[in-house]
C-alpha cells in the first residue's frame, strides 16, 4: 500500500470502530463511570462485569495479535521501559474524580454528545482545552517537571508488560510468555465475570463486554498491522495515522485534545486528522444512529449553575488526569490494561479509586441532607 | 566496522533523488545520564560522502544537532537507471558507516 | 638446531610482514573527505562565530534561497528542513539553528551533477530561527524561518 494510502485506511477504519462503539456504548448502556456508580452506590456489579468482559477480551486479542506477529505490543505508548508512577496514581485519581463530576468518562461524553447533550458538549471543549494544556502547555510543565521528575519514575528495562518482566525474568520466550499470561488472566477475569447468574442472563452486559473488546482488538490490528510502513521522507518503518507514532487502539483523552487542536490549527500541514481523533468522531456518530433510530436523541441542558461548575470543574479534571495517567478509563482502562503493562493496572485502580471515594462522598452529602 | 546505510535512489526524469538514513545515536556530549550524574560523551557523525558511480557529488560536514539515526536527502542530475550511489560516513569515534544501492 | 632457528625467523618475518601491511592499511585514509571536520565553526556557541568560521558572514538575504521547513515542530527532536537554492552557481549549503547549544548543523557542499538540494533532519533545542546559508560565486546568501517548538504529549 501507498503510505498516504496506508494512514487513510487506518483513519477510516477508526471512523468505523468508533461508530461500532457509541452505537453498542448507547444500546447497552455500556459505561465505566456507570460500573463504578453501580457498585457504590446500588451494590450491583453488573456494569463493571460488562468492562472486565471487555478487559478480558482486549487481552486475549491483543496477545494473540501479537502472537502471531500482527502487533508488536513494544511499540505502544503503554509498554515502555519508563513507569512514572506518581503521573500515573494522581492523574488516575484525577481522571476518576473528573468523570464522576463531569458525568462520564470521554467516550461517555462523545456518547452522549450523540444523543443531543449540551451538556456533554461543555464538558468535550473543556476536556479538550485541559488535556492540551497538559500536553504541551502550563499544567504540562507541571507535569514534567513534578509529577514527572526523575524520583517519581521507574525504569524497567525490559518494559512494563508483565510478560515482558516475566520473561526478561525467567528468560523465556517473549511470544510465549505473552500468549501464556494473556490466556491465563483473561481466564481468570472470564470465571470472575460469569459466575454471577445475573449477569450470564444480562445480554445487554454480555454483548457490550464482547464486542468492545473486539473492537479494542480491531484497533490493535488497524493501527499495529495495517498502519505499519515506512516513511517516504525519512525511511523509518513506523506507523502511520496515529497521533503517537504508535501503534494504537481506543482512547479519548489525547484524542478529544487533537481534535481540538486540529480544528483551530487546521492550516498547519503537520497536523492531520488521526485515527485517535476518527474514533472520536465516530463514537458520536454511532451514538447518534442508535439515538435517531429509537427516538431518544434529546437536547438536554444544566439544570443550575451548580451542575455547570460542577461539569467544567470535571472536564477540567478529567483532561488534566487523562493526559498525565497517559490514557482514561478506556484508554488505560481498557487498551492500556489489553497490554498487560503494570502502568495500566496501577492507572485503571487509580481511576476507580477516585471515582469511587467521591461518588462515596456524594453518596453522603446527599443523605446527609434528608 | 562499516554498517549499513539504508539508501532509495529513484529516477525523476534525468535527477536521481536519493534519501538515505543511517543507524546512530548521534550524542551531542552535552546530555547528562540521569541514573549516573555523569555526562554522555559525544559520539555522532561528524563527515560524509555520496558518490555516483565512484564520482563523489555530496561532500557534507555535520555536527552533533543532527537527529539521532540521521537521513539526508539530496538530488543528483545525469543520473541514468542502474548507476551506483554509494554512502561512506566517518563518526567522532572513528567509526564508518556505508551503503550502497542502484538508481531505480 | 639450524631447522629451528630457520622456521624461528621465518615466523617472526611474517609477523613482521604482516604488522607493516596492518599498518600501512591504518595509514591509509578510509574514506576520502575534501576537507577536515570545520571544528571552529561546529563549535561555536554563538551564531555569529558559527558563520564567521563557516566563512558565511555577511551574507544577504535572498529570495533564491527557498528553506523549507514547517511554523511548528511536532518535536523538536526530529525537524524536517528542506533547502534548494536557485542561486546560480551555488557550490555549498550551510544550515544553522540559531538557538542550538552549537548553532552550525550541517555544512553540505555539491559537485559533478549534485543539485543544490538538501534534505536534513535536526535537532531544535527550543523555538528559534532556522537559517540557511548558500555560497555561490565567492558570496554568500542566507534565508531564515523561526520555527516554534513545544514539548512532545503524551
Amino acid at each position: 500500500m501507498e503510505p498516504a494510502q496506508i494512514a487513510t485506511t487506518v483513519v477510516w477504519c477508526g471512523v468505523g470502530l468508533g461508530v461500532v462503539f457509541g452505537l453498542v456504548a448507547n444500546r447497552c448502556n455500556f459505561c465505566t463511570m456507570g460500573a463504578v456508580s453501580d457498585i457504590v452506590n446500588m451494590g450491583e456489579w453488573g456494569r463493571m462485569r460488562s468492562w472486565l468482559l471487555a478487559i478480558a477480551v482486549g487481552i486475549l486479542g491483543a496477545n494473540l495479535l501479537a502472537y502471531f506477529g500482527y502487533l508488536d505490543l513494544a511499540k505502544t505508548s503503554y509498554t515502555g521501559a519508563v513507569v512514572p508512577w506518581l503521573a500515573y496514581i494522581v492523574g488516575g485519581a484525577c481522571f476518576g474524580i473528573g468523570m464522576t463530576l463531569a458525568s462520564g468518562c470521554g467516550n461517555k461524553t462523545m456518547v452522549r454528545i450523540g444523543s443531543g447533550n449540551l451538556k456533554s458538549l461543555v464538558v468535550l471543549v473543556f476536556f479538550g482545552i485541559a488535556a492540551m494544556m497538559t500536553m504541551k502547555g502550563v499544567l504540562g510543565v507541571f507535569r514534567l517537571q513534578v509529577l514527572q521528575a526523575p524520583m517519581f519514575v521507574l525504569k524497567i528495562e525490559q518494559g512494563q508488560s508483565l510478560p515482558a518482566i516475566i520473561a526478561g525474568l525467567s528468560g523465556g520466550d517473549l511470544k510465549a510468555t505473552q500468549l501464556l499470561v494473556a490466556c491465563v488472566v483473561a481466564m481468570a477475569i472470564a470465571i470472575f465475570v460469569f459466575r454471577d447468574s445475573e449477569f450470564r442472563q444480562s445480554f445487554d452486559n454480555k454483548m457490550a463486554g464482547v464486542i468492545i473488546g473486539l473492537v479494542v482488538t480491531a484497533g490493535w490490528y488497524v493501527t499495529g498491522h495495517l498502519g505499519l510502513g515506512e516513511n517516504p521522507d525519512t525511511l523509518e518503518v513506523t506507523y502511520f495515522g496515529t497521533n503517537s507514532h504508535l501503534a494504537e487502539s481506543m482512547s479519548f483523552t489525547g484524542p478529544t485534545g487533537y481534535f481540538l487542536e486540529l480544528l483551530i490549527y487546521w492550516s498547519d500541514t503537520s497536523k492531520f486528522l488521526s485515527f485517535g481523533i476518527a474514533t472520536l468522531i465516530g463514537v458520536a456518530i454511532g451514538s447518534f444512529i442508535y439515538a435517531m433510530s429509537n427516538r431518544s436523541f434529546r437536547l438536554e441542558h444544566f439544570s443550575s449553575s451548580e451542575d455547570m461548575l460542577r461539569h467544567i470543574a470535571g472536564a477540567l479534571l478529567m483532561g488534566f488526569g487523562g493526559v498525565t495517567a497517559t490514557g482514561c478509563s478506556i484508554g488505560q482502562g481498557l487498551t492500556g490494561v489489553s497490554t498487560l503493562s503494570l502502568g495500566s493496572f496501577l492507572a485503571l485502580f487509580s481511576i476507580i479509586a477516585g471515582a469511587a471515594v467521591t461518588m462515596k462522598i456524594q453518596y453522603n452529602m446527599m443523605m446527609a441532607e434528608d | 566496522m562499516a554498517e549499513a546505510i539504508k539508501i532509495r535512489a529513484t529516477l525523476n526524469g534525468d535527477v536521481a533523488e536519493v534519501k538515505a538514513r543511517m543507524a546512530h545515536i548521534m550524542e551531542t556530549g552535552l546530555r547528562k545520564d540521569q541514573a549516573t550524574g555523569q555526562v554522555v560523551p559525544a559520539h555522532f557523525i561528524k563527515q560524509m560522502v555520496a558518490t555516483l558511480n565512484g564520482t563523489v557529488v555530496v561532500d557534507a560536514q555535520w555536527g552533533f544537532s543532527v537527529s539521532k539515526d540521521p537521513v539526508v536527502g539530496f538530488r543528483i542530475k545525469g543520473a541514468k537507471k542502474g548507476d551506483k550511489i554509494a554512502i561512506k560516513a566517518l563518526d567522532s569515534k572513528g567509526g564508518t558507516l556505508s551503503g550502497e544501492t542502484s538508481v531505480s | 638446531m639450524n631447522l629451528l632457528r630457520r622456521s624461528f625467523l621465518n615466523h617472526c618475518a611474517y609477523l613482521g610482514a604482516s604488522a607493516l601491511a596492518v599498518a600501512a592499511g591504518m595509514l591509509k585514509p578510509l574514506i576520502a573527505f575534501a576537507a577536515d571536520w570545520n571544528k571552529a565553526a561546529f563549535d561555536a556557541a554563538s551564531l555569529a562565530d558559527a558563520m564567521k568560521n563557516a566563512g558565511t558572514a555577511g551574507a544577504i538575504e535572498s529570495k533564491d534561497l527557498l528553506l523549507k521547513v514547517a511554523d511548528h515542530a511536532e518535536n523538536g527532536a526530529v525537524v524536517q528542513v528542506e533547502v534548494t537554492s536557485k542561486i546560480p552557481g551555488t557550490t555549498s549549503i550551510a544550515l544553522f539553528v540559531e538557538k542550538n547549544p552549537r548553532p552550525l548543523v550541517a555544512d553540505i557542499s555539491f559537485q559533478n551533477g549534485a543539485e543544490p538540494y538538501i534534505f536534513l533532519v535536526t535537532k531544535m533545542a527550543e523555538t528559534s530561527r532556522i537559517r540557511a546559508v548558500a555560497r555561490a560565486a565567492g558570496k554568500s546568501y542566507f534565508a531564515a524561518k523561526e520555527v516554534h517548538v513545544t514539548t512532545s504529549g503524551c
